[in-house]
């Protein structure tokens, strides 16, 4: 019996299968099982190769596995038949089209094929449709091969193509059934069945799919983005796409506007700002190196501003379909001179929209950039993910000065955060100058030493003040009191986590391991208490310059250790490759591995 | 509107001049800028512009530093290099109702900020954009900017190689609806000029040659007072006979006697193509657009004020967030 198995769908980009592929992965989900799914898509529009990877866990792991054999092999492209055999085994089922032409090493093994243009033939009149209906037949024959009733599948189907047009659906569906009992003898895949209890608390649930860069969307509505100036970037674009799409929808009468270059996005997101309005922006990597230059503009001149950042592999264009975490350093540390910045990290979809949420009160209060550092993984991915559920915290305006104020000081010495006052809404008497050159308590231009000192002070303090506040402690904290070994991670990362901890545990012969979730920088200050309470704390993360590792170093007590575990291959975080290099550093320790005998 | 209201006199706001005015200027005396800035002030008294909806912005270079030198009773928002543009499209999206006044120079508008200028304009942001053009960088020491002319010579830059880039040529391209050209040594015309510019709905463009004393005021230099004094000629003015010829401009000019019509788009193009020719300058409204359409009213902003109505005040109803989440279901 499997109680892990990975299904693999090789096919054409630009061919409609990703459609396909969710209703296979909905009709698991329907059936009871826990599933995980993501998309290797390249950056392009049609005609390469796409990888859409299934994982179906009793253990209810979500990491992605980059060495697992692959259980179920559908084979849709026939350019890359040889590529998409590397994680085949003999013991592995192959699905593909009849059509193919196939060598020798394919054949002998598990192969099953459909006979895909005589099975649509009949189907649908146009050509353009039959194509799309190929997609439908092997996950039909799928379905059939990993044991899931007909009816399910039917039903899965039914819901993700309810927007259809009647005739296409029902084209679908009957391309759908024709698949399910094309193949005669073929094997099915051993496969555990989820249990009644499953199948109960997964309806109790309801769970819903969902990617990131659609609740941050909604987050950011939900936080009162009032505009949203952005400029087309993979894998960010559909931040701004789904903001506009759901304010038309919801009838919001919020602006969006696709401006020139990323420059102009943020300085038109700051100028909003400034002028009083809640705006935002959204980009990736190559985006936020052009807005550094702004992003210091709003910290010093102390006017609000929300930056999304959904990361892609870089640097320069890099992979620009593939996920990483390269970019927190340069969104911590943006922009010349001396800086830092509040940067939130959500580690999941459901995360990303309160983030949205947050993040817009978080500018307004502080008066400064504030950052929604999410990746491809979650932006881009869907994630099975409970329903989302509306905030009970209200959203802030932030200190507005609207009164006669004589003697009004925007930036006094005296608070952390001094009112600011609006052009046209504000009084008079507190109109002033902002400017990105020195100036004193009222604003004006001022070269002094010991004013500019006295600014630059003040504002590290404002950012480090936020080391208490509970949005910047970790969430999800287990700290066993008699384990040495921790995990501290953030983002997307948190997907290995349950299956690295077993893994350490079973193979390393570990009682317990602690965790802690950085869920915002500046790091909160009870970091430094946990770490020192661990003889090992693993650091991970999805880049090679162990970003987070350093800045840890650098904010927390030199005297406890941290040891960085990475991976940067712009594949989503695998739980596997962290543990390879965990079980290096120990195998190090020869006395650890004495101590672990102790405790255990 | 009489031009020759006294400094002392109420216009019809209740304010005097002085209440236009803004902290003393720290440019070089004789600076084009610093008439640019008088001009500005008479303009907007003479309207009686409320200082409370103006908002004032720039970019980086001696031209912006002016922007603090008028309505020191309004906002301002003194931007990075470039990118006044990006903020007034900002401040216009945030507050369509606002009046922006932009003051950019030849090196924020030509070259670093070009692109953003393009974009403002094709966007149509109402506001008053003046450039105060000098052909050089004033504040980093006289090296040339993409307005200084090809055999130019400066102070400190050596000689020009490459030809200008004209603001107005580009600024027509770009599809703008207000395009004029004032001189800074000629301030009661740059003053009537403002005040149409004023009253524009939609971008207006103001290059004014603005000489810069310190790096661009030789003979040899084709943005020096004299120089542009003796090839300037006033749209629908008589012409005035030149009489001193030098480097770059032959003494004999365009005549200009009949009526100009500046609302005829071809016209203006063919205008600025005949100024190269004969090495002249016209200063007035080049070209003005009868059916121009801003920003706001394209993008039907005038209900989004960011302070006339607060969504930020409200998060979404549950109704409305499950409008959107039930489609994520999988049940």
């Amino acid at each position: 019996m499997l109680n892990d198995i990975t299904i693999s769908i090789s096919t054409v980009n630009g061919t409609g299968s990703q459609t396909a592929n969710k209703i296979l992965v909905q009709s698991l989900i329907l059936s009871g099982y826990h599933v995980s799914a993501k998309n290797l898509f390249p950056s392009n529009i049609a005609g390469l190769p796409t990888r859409f990877i299934i994982r179906i866990s009793k253990d209810k792991y979500n990491s992605y596995s980059q060495d697992k054999l692959v259980d179920l092999s559908i084979l849709f492209n026939k350019n890359k038949l040889k590529e998409d055999l590397q994680n085949v085994s003999k013991d592995s089922l192959v699905l593909s089209n009849e059509d193919y032409k196939f060598s020798d090493t394919v054949l002998k093994l598990n192969l099953n094929l459909l006979k895909c243009r005589t099975l649509t033939k009949d189907i649908h009149e146009s050509v353009s449709v039959r194509k799309l209906l190929i997609n439908m037949l092997y996950v039909g024959a799928a379905a059939k091969m990993l044991d899931l009733e007909l009816e399910t599948a039917v039903r899965a189907t039914e819901l993700t193509l309810k927007n259809l047009k009647k005739e296409i659906l029902i084209a679908n569906i009957e391309a759908l059934k024709r698949g399910y009992s094309a193949l005669k003898e073929t094997k099915s895949i051993n496969i555990f069945k989820p249990t009644d209890l499953e199948k109960c608390s997964l309806n109790n649930n309801m769970l819903s799919l969902y990617d990131g860069n659609q609740s941050l969307a909604l987050g950011l509505l939900n936080g009162g983005a009032q505009i949203f100036t952005w400029y087309p970037i993979t894998p960010s674009s559909s931040v701004a796409e789904n903001f506009e799409h759901y304010s038309k929808t919801l009838k919001l009468n919020r602006t969006v506007l696709q401006c020139e270059d990323e420059i102009s996005a943020v300085t038109t997101c700051l100028g909003a700002g400034w002028a009083g309005a809640r705006a935002v922006t959204a980009t990736s990597g190559p985006g936020l190196s052009l807005m550094q230059e702004s992003i210091g503009l709003s910290y010093f001149t102390e006017n609000p501003l929300v930056i999304v950042n959904v990361q892609r592999a870089g640097p320069s264009t890099g992979l620009p379909t593939r996920t990483a975490q390269g970019d927190l350093t340069l969104s911590y540390y943006s922009s010349h001179g001396d800086g830092f910045h509040p940067v939130l990290l959500p580690s999941n979809p459901s995360e990303a929209f309160n983030d949205g949420f947050y993040s817009l009160s978080l500018a307004q209060d502080l008066q400064t950039p504030v950052f929604v550092l999410s990746d491809l993984d979650i932006g881009m991915n869907e994630w099975v993910q409970k329903p989302l559920q509306q905030i009970s915290k209200s959203s802030s305006e932030g200190q507005i000065q609207i009164e006669k104020c004589e003697n009004y000081k925007r930036f006094s010495n005296n608070t952390l955060i001094s009112k600011r006052s609006l052009p046209r809404l504000s009084d008079e008497s507190t109109a002033y100058f902002t400017r990105g050159s020195g100036h004193d308590e009222f604003g004006n231009y001022s070269e002094e030493s010991k004013v500019y000192e006295e600014k630059l002070r003040r504002l590290k303090n404002k950012i480090n003040s936020l080391r208490t506040l509970s949005e910047f402690c970790p969430q999800d904290v287990v700290d066993q009191k008699k384990s040495s070994i921790s995990l501290v991670y953030y983002g997307s990362t948190s997907q290995s986590i349950e299956e690295l901890k077993d893994l350490i545990k079973k193979d390393l012969n570990v009682g317990l391991v602690s965790t802690y979730q950085i869920r915002a920088l500046p790091l909160s200050d009870d970091l430094n208490i946990f770490l020192s309470k661990h003889k090992f704390n693993f650091v991970l993360e999805q880049n090679r310059d162990e970003q987070m590792n350093r800045i840890i170093k650098s904010e927390c007590n030199s005297k406890t250790s941290t040891t960085s575990v990475v991976q940067y291959n712009g594949l989503p975080a695998d739980a596997n490759h962290f543990y390879k290099q965990i079980q290096e550093c120990l195998k190090k320790f020869e006395s650890f591995v004495l101590k672990i005998g102790e405790i255990t | 509107m009489s031009s020759n209201v006294k400094l002392s006199k109420e216009n019809t706001l209740g304010l005097l001049k002085k209440d236009y005015q803004g902290l003393a200027s720290t440019l070089c005396k004789g600076c084009g800028h610093d008439s640019v800035t008088q001009a500005l002030v008479s303009a907007l008294y003479e309207l009686s512009f409320n200082p409370k909806d103006i908002i004032k912005l720039s970019g980086i270079g001696c031209s912006s530093k002016t922007t603090n030198y008028f309505l020191n009773q309004s906002f301002g928002f003194n931007a990075v290099h470039g990118r006044m543009s990006s903020m007034a499209t900002g401040v216009h999206l945030a507050q369509p109702q606002a009046k922006i006044i932009g003051v950019s120079g030849d090196g924020d508008t030509a070259s670093i900020g070009l692109g953003g200028f393009l974009h403002l304009i094709r966007r149509n942001v109402p506001m008053l954009y003046i450039i105060e053009n000098n052909g050089v960088y004033g504040l980093t020491k006289g090296q040339f900017s993409a307005t200084s002319l090809k055999g130019d010579k400066a102070k400190s830059a050596g000689t020009q190689v490459f030809e200008e880039l004209d603001l107005l040529d580009i600024s027509l391209s770009a599809g703008c609806g207000f395009v004029a050209r004032g001189f800074a040594g000629n301030s009661i015309e740059l003053k009537n000029i403002l005040k149409d510019a004023l009253n524009f709905k939609g971008t207006a463009v103001v290059d004014v040659i603005s000489p810069c004393v310190a790096y661009g005021n030789i003979d040899e230099f084709s943005k020096s007072y004299t120089n542009t004094q003796i090839k300037n000629k006033a749209l629908n003015e008589p012409y005035k006979t030149i009489t001193k010829s030098d480097l770059h401009f032959e003494a004999k000019s365009l005549e200009v006697k009949e009526s100009y019509d500046n609302t005829n788009l071809h016209k203006a193009r063919e205008l600025l193509i005949k100024e190269k020719l004969t090495k002249t300058l016209h200063t007035g409204v080049i070209f003005e657009s009868k059916t121009s359409v801003p920003l706001n009213e394209k993008l039907n902003l005038n209900s989004l004020d960011a302070f006339s109505n607060k969504p930020q005040k409200q998060k979404l109803s549950e109704e409305s967030l499950k409008k959107i989440t039930s489609e994520w279901s999988l049940f």
